[in-house]
């Protein structure tokens, strides 16, 4: 008997940010069920549905172009499934793409560790030509109850880039990290069904639809995270850390929104995703 | 209606990991109704937080019944955990529904479910942080004021149903309205009334005395209280103030439960419950008649929904849920005269789909090979429950639990050899007439369900086989026939627990027993009169609240309200009385006479059992002559 393993590209956005990653895989299997898809059951005394899902979100931070994988037990036309699940899913939880893998392609939550974030922020973040925000050389996390000291240039991929809203241009780049930066432009993606670029392996959101919520936001950051085999460093926890450091020198500025906006196998492919990410906003974590 | 949303958002934002569990504020669930133009609205609340609060099924049913009406819309709402509410309370931001976030005493009604004793200064704190002042005539007096100045209605109307509505006295002075049994007619009902006399300009007063002629419905502020010689004399510690002002209210009953759809709308949260899977009910009612229970009495007559009706409704709804779980819910499902063929089919068609079909608890009578397989069927296999409550057969006659040690034998046996290897059993002590022999006997009734439970396993799964026993201080309850009946003190509770750990040598037995602090409150809760609002209000207001929770719940803080109060505490928890004694709770009737009532106690004290009317003969209980009505069961019960 032969699987059928079907990836589906959703995006978490709105007041469901807010949902641990726990709550997030509860409702999409629950989304599945409901879109009436032929899923396969493991075996056993339990038999439960075969999903597995990508890096986990922290709660607080959504994201455009989020995996899960789903095992199901005949093939169904990726059109008609993408109908199906967009059916029976909430608007914030909504599935943008869906394609079949094929058993040489990475698992989930390890096949897209180049990530790319967008933040907003409550206050402007330039001034003057010059950013307010700026990354720490170390920060410190608390896992297991010991202290580990991450320093963010191990974790950052290109440049972080910062702005005002409204402003037009590119913003500013601050830290210039790894070598390979973003490619300007834009390649097409359209909102039910993600093209993703010839060549490029990843998977990125809807492009940009101006969205109410983000009227309110002042100041943006962009950047890319690496997650590695000895760790990671959480986009909240980054930001954070460049919150409380303004805040120490005087300025009130807290994130708004917080979003991945693209995830990718390596760097290259990253740069080009995050490319469609535009600076004038799209489906956001403010909720 | 405004939303305050961006207030909540700016709150939970800003308190980022301070505030546990954001999920329980946000909204935008799977199946929830948004009906934004409806004019009159409603909001209908659990008094404690989401994840507890979002698997009652009375919520749920009640605001599918208003939703239903043209015109009306039915919203949720929970009481945020201590930490929101805090925040909320920094920021002068109010209590808010859960669909459209609106803010609570915005609603023309609120209807708020009294789940147990504990859940009174819930009630408060959730009106409170409502900008709603606690107590019905403090909200009577603004409102004759406002509406002088031409703006009547200032507060929405404040209504109360739910189990604890039998004895409502602790709960009376702060609710303008109380529901008395099945909502699912009466809610609309009152909700329609509102409506209408308000369009008509009518005061407040107007409107209740117009809605005590609802049958079911209390409206305290239509009675005076009277003091003990005077409630004796007059069969009532409450006496209406008016005519046409019922002088014992009864409860409603739901006449079309049986043939309405078992399929209820449900919401699919985001959030990780207590309990989370689709709940169907199966029936109605329980004429078991154990003696200790309240849900047994206030719930006549047993009516079943048909198997056709159930498996329909199962399937519907796991189509439009997505749970992986069905849960068959009623106070005594396998009682239930089609359990067998309705269980067979739901394994038939969710067999291979990782779809699970649950029972909340099984009777000990009912629950043979055939039961074991069926319910192991689903795949899923926990542990087992069941409840003998007491340990001798003499004592299980005097509470009228017709469980044998054959039937416990059976079921456990018939249990381990389908699979499990789990069994919990529920016991109270503190019974009425309990001897030191009935404590005994419970120790000595575990070690033999453990042997037996060996027995039906293979030599080497032996040690995976556990025995677990939950012990329950029992709570004398109104409108059952121990409600005379005094609670043993807790020293007495303690020395007795000793007999029993004692009496109780195998160590594969887990014995689990709480301190009773919060069943001595329970107790007081449950047979006090209106002088326990005045306690309740105390404790609430010196900081006692969630005290369901037993991180927040102080025996002491009660104790100290009932000496503000001037209330003895442990008299109105312990004392016994004769069975002529007027209890408060003697002007709301659940449709069971008193006579019946005191019937029972004799019979308790001999050891004299009745039988299930569903299965043998009328036991003259009183409900069905009374309401024109009868029990309806699908096919004969056996």
């Amino acid at each position: 008997m032969s699987d059928f393993t079907m990836r589906v590209t959703y995006a978490e956005t709105g007041r469901l940010v807010m949902l641990s990653h726990l709550e997030v895989t509860r409702a999409l299997e629950r989304t599945v069920r409901r879109a009436g898809l032929p899923y396969a059951v493991t075996n056993g005394f339990s038999p439960h549905m075969r999903l597995s899902f990508g890096a986990a979100l922290p709660v607080g931070v959504g994201g455009l172009a989020e995996v899960f994988d789903v095992v199901l037990t005949e093939f169904v036309a990726p059109q008609q499934a993408l109908a199906l699940l967009r059916q029976a899913s909430p608007a914030d939880l909504m599935p943008q793409a869906v394609r079949y893998v094929t058993r040489d392609e990475k698992a989930a939550s390890v096949a897209y560790p180049f990530c790319a974030y967008r933040v907003e922020f409550s206050a402007s973040v330039v001034r003057d030509g010059r950013p307010l925000l700026s990354v720490p050389e170390q920060i410190t996390v608390v896992r297991k109850k010991k202290e580990k000291h991450l320093e963010p240039a191990d974790f950052l991929v290109g440049r972080v880039r910062f702005g005002n809203v409204g402003d037009s241009g590119s913003g500013i780049g601050d830290v210039e990290a790894a070598a390979p930066t973003g490619v300007e432009g834009s390649a097409a993606v359209r909102g039910a069904e993600a093209v993703v670029p010839a060549g490029v392996r990843g998977v990125a959101g809807p492009d940009g639809t101006p969205d109410a919520y983000t009227a309110g936001a002042r100041g943006w950051m962009t950047c890319a995270l690496e997650s590695k085999p000895t760790g990671s460093l959480r986009i909240d926890v980054l930001v954070q850390a460049m919150c409380d450091a303004a805040g120490a020198a005087g300025q009130a500025i807290r994130p708004v929104s917080v979003m991945r906006t693209a995830q990718a196998q390596d760097a290259a492919s990253l740069g080009e995703l995050a490319a469609l990410a535009t600076e004038s906003g799209h489906g956001s974590g403010r909720f | 209606m405004e939303s305050l949303w961006p207030r909540v958002e700016v709150l939970l934002r800003e308190a980022g990991h301070d505030i546990e569990k954001p999920t329980r504020y946000i909204n935008h669930e799977w199946g929830c109704t948004l009906k934004p133009e409806a004019p009159y609205r409603f909001v209908m609340t659990y008094p404690d937080t989401y994840e507890l609060g979002q698997a009652n099924q009375a919520v749920r049913i009640l605001c599918n019944c208003v939703n239903a009406v043209d015109g009306m819309a039915a919203e949720r709402a929970y009481l945020p955990a201590p930490d929101m509410i805090a925040r909320m309370r920094e920021s002068g931001l109010p209590a808010f529904s859960v669909e459209s976030c609106a803010a609570v005493c915005d609603f023309q009604a609120v209807g708020i479910t009294l789940p147990h004793e504990l859940a009174a200064t819930n009630v408060l704190e959730f009106l409170d942080l409502a900008g709603i002042p606690v107590r019905a005539d403090r909200r009577a007096e603004d409102e004759r004021r406002a509406a002088a100045e031409g703006h009547p209605y200032r507060y929405p109307l404040i209504m109360g149903g739910g189990p604890c509505v039998f004895n409502a006295e602790p709960f009376a002075p702060f609710f303008d309205v109380l529901m008395l049994g099945e909502g699912e007619e009466a809610l609309p009902e009152l909700l329609r009334i509102d409506r209408s006399m308000r369009e008509q300009g009518a005061s407040r007063e107007e409107i209740l005395h117009r809605m005590a002629q609802v049958p079911g419905t209390y409206v305290p502020a239509l009675y005076d209280v009277v003091d003990e010689a005077e409630a004796q004399r007059r069969g009532s510690w409450l006496v209406p103030r008016a005519a046409d002002v019922p002088a014992v209210v009864e409860k409603r009953i739901w006449e079309g439960f049986a043939t309405s759809d078992a399929y209820e709308p449900t919401v699919v949260p985001y959030a990780e419950l207590v309990h989370d899977r689709l709940n169907i009910e199966v029936l109605r009612g329980c004429a078991r008649g154990c003696r200790f229970c309240q849900a047994g009495m206030m719930y006549r007559p047993v009516r079943e929904r048909s198997a056709d009706n159930i498996v329909a409704a199962a399937v519907r709804g796991i189509e439009e849920t997505g749970y992986d779980e069905v849960s068959l819910t009623s106070l005594s499902t396998t009682d239930h005269s089609q359990i067998e063929d309705i269980l067979r089919r739901l394994n038939r068609i969710f067999e291979g789909r990782g779809i699970s079909v649950s029972i909340p608890s099984q009777r000990l009578d009912a629950f043979g090979v055939g039961m074991a397989e069926l319910v192991a069927g689903g795949g899923k296999k926990g542990g087992l429950t069941f409840a003998p409550e007491a340990g001798t057969q003499r004592l299980r006659d005097v509470i009228n639990k017709q469980v044998t040690e054959d039937d416990l034998f059976n079921a456990v046996t018939a249990a381990f050899d389908a699979g499990w290897r789990r069994c919990k059993l529920y016991f109270m002590i503190g019974l009425p007439t309990e001897t030191d022999d009935d404590v005994r006997g419970i120790g000595e009734l575990l070690e033999r369900t453990l042997a037996a439970a060996r027995e039906a396993v293979e030599p080497d799964q032996r040690g995976a086989v556990k025995v677990s026993a939950s012990i329950g201080l029992f709570v004398p309850k109104a409108a059952t026939p121990f409600q005379w009946d005094g609670q043993i003190s807790p020293d007495e509770a303690a020395r007795r627990i000793a007999v029993l750990r004692q009496s109780v040598r195998s160590r594969a037995i887990d014995i689990s027993w709480h301190e009773p602090d919060v069943s001595l409150v329970e107790a007081m809760m449950s047979r006090g009169g209106r002088r326990i609002a005045d306690v309740v209000e105390t404790a609430w207001r010196h900081g006692a609240r969630f005290d369901a929770w037993r991180e927040h719940f102080s025996l002491q803080a009660w104790k100290d309200a009932c000496a503000e109060c001037g209330v003895d505490f442990d008299h109105v928890a312990q004392a016994s009385y004769p069975t002529d004694y007027v209890m408060p709770w003697a002007h709301l009737s659940s449709g069971v006479t008193t006579r019946f009532l005191q019937r029972e106690r004799e019979r308790a004290e001999k050891g004299i059992t009745t039988p299930d009317c569903t299965f043998g003969t009328c036991s003259a209980c009183g409900i069905c002559p009374h309401y024109g009505t009868d029990n309806q069961v699908q096919e004969a019960r056996s």
